[in-house]
């Protein structure tokens, strides 16, 4: 059994989401467990799904393993968004074996800096 | 990806001439009617002349309009302090558009915010629209002489979506306005507003 332990629900786009991932073989052995971070896009478009970060750890031999991650969420985004015609959700997924738990979160806006958004020379993402 | 900086958006995406359909049939009449010309010069001089000169006259009147309203109307453009703004954001921009002799009846501004959607490709690729957030905007001109200039107070609700584009979604910020005019014909002007994924917190 695999379980996902959110330090935040709400994280705003540049800062990170933290927690730790918690399996327990149950009976069940699993070689590894692995926990990956990422939005998907869904709704009349074509369903598509971005990691933006993945840590994983060796199981094999073991009873019961503690994950913990964090992740930095781009400064460019996207934000969580519930639209008309798609939306765009993030979430934390765990797998150990068989075993699979999804924890969604949602991305809000930063505090407005204009500094943030200055273009940097010979860079194509905005500097934090 | 982003600049923050003094700008002119000059992407004026508004349809100066009204719908393109128009534009397409008179077009498609100009081929057809010339290509048939053409072809009956020869064998019957009277109907190709009647041809010719009756499918140009749709396109030369499109030709016609649009210089009437070039040289009455310029080029418009949308003036910022800032690009992009972020949600939450209020301030002025300012349109500004040459006036030659022309004369504005009414403006009607509007804030909207758009969703495109597209799926498939080729001739099975399906697009989708939809406007999420429209507003009414409450432009303010000052009489000048060869020059139009409004001010328009903006405003960007903080909750609401920021500029967004992958593959196939697009969340995308316009100001529209639309003019009517005396002494040319009416038009409209449409300017993309990028808008940052941060709010303003008071």
């Amino acid at each position: 059994m695999i379980r996902i332990e959110l330090a935040q629900e709400r994280v705003r786009n540049g800062e990170r989401v933290t927690g730790r991932a918690v399996w327990s073989s149950g009976g069940d052995p699993a070689q590894s467990i692995e926990v990956v971070c990422g939005w998907r896009i869904e709704g009349r478009v074509k369903r598509r799904e971005t990691i933006i970060g993945r840590v994983d750890a060796d199981a094999s031999a073991r009873t019961e393993v503690v994950l913990p991650f964090e992740f930095e969420i781009p400064i460019a985004g996207p934000l969580s968004y519930e639209g008309k015609l798609f939306r765009i959700t993030w979430e934390v997924d765990a797998g150990a074996g068989r075993d699979v738990e999804s924890q969604p979160f949602t991305v809000a806006p930063r505090k407005w800096d204009p500094k943030e958004w200055v273009e940097v020379e010979d860079e194509d993402t905005p500097s934090p | 990806m982003f600049n923050a900086r003094e700008v002119s958006l000059t992407n004026d995406e508004g349809p100066i001439l009204g719908s393109g359909w128009i534009h397409m049939g008179s077009t498609l009449l100009l081929v057809v009617s010339w290509f048939f010309g053409f072809k009956l010069l020869k064998s019957d001089p009277r109907l190709a002349g009647a041809l010719l000169i009756g499918g140009a006259i749709p396109a030369a009147l499109t030709i016609l309009q649009f210089v009437r309203l070039r040289r009455a109307l310029g080029k418009a453009e949308l003036q910022m302090k800032e690009e992009p703004v972020p949600l939450g954001w209020s301030g002025n921009v300012t349109y500004v558009r040459p006036l030659r002799g022309a004369t504005v009846r009414s403006i009607e501004a509007r804030l909207q915010c758009e969703e495109y959607a597209t799926k498939g490709r080729g001739k099975r690729r399906k697009e989708w629209r939809e406007v999420v957030l429209d507003e009414p905007l409450t432009p303010q001109s000052a009489p000048m002489l060869e020059q139009l200039r409004v001010q328009i107070p903006l405003r960007i609700p903080p909750t609401a979506p920021p500029t967004m584009w992958e593959n196939e979604a697009q969340i995308v910020w316009f100001v529209r306005l639309r003019l009517r005019m005396a002494g040319c014909p009416d038009t409209r002007s449409s300017f993309r507003v990028q808008v940052a994924p941060a709010v303003v917190e008071r």
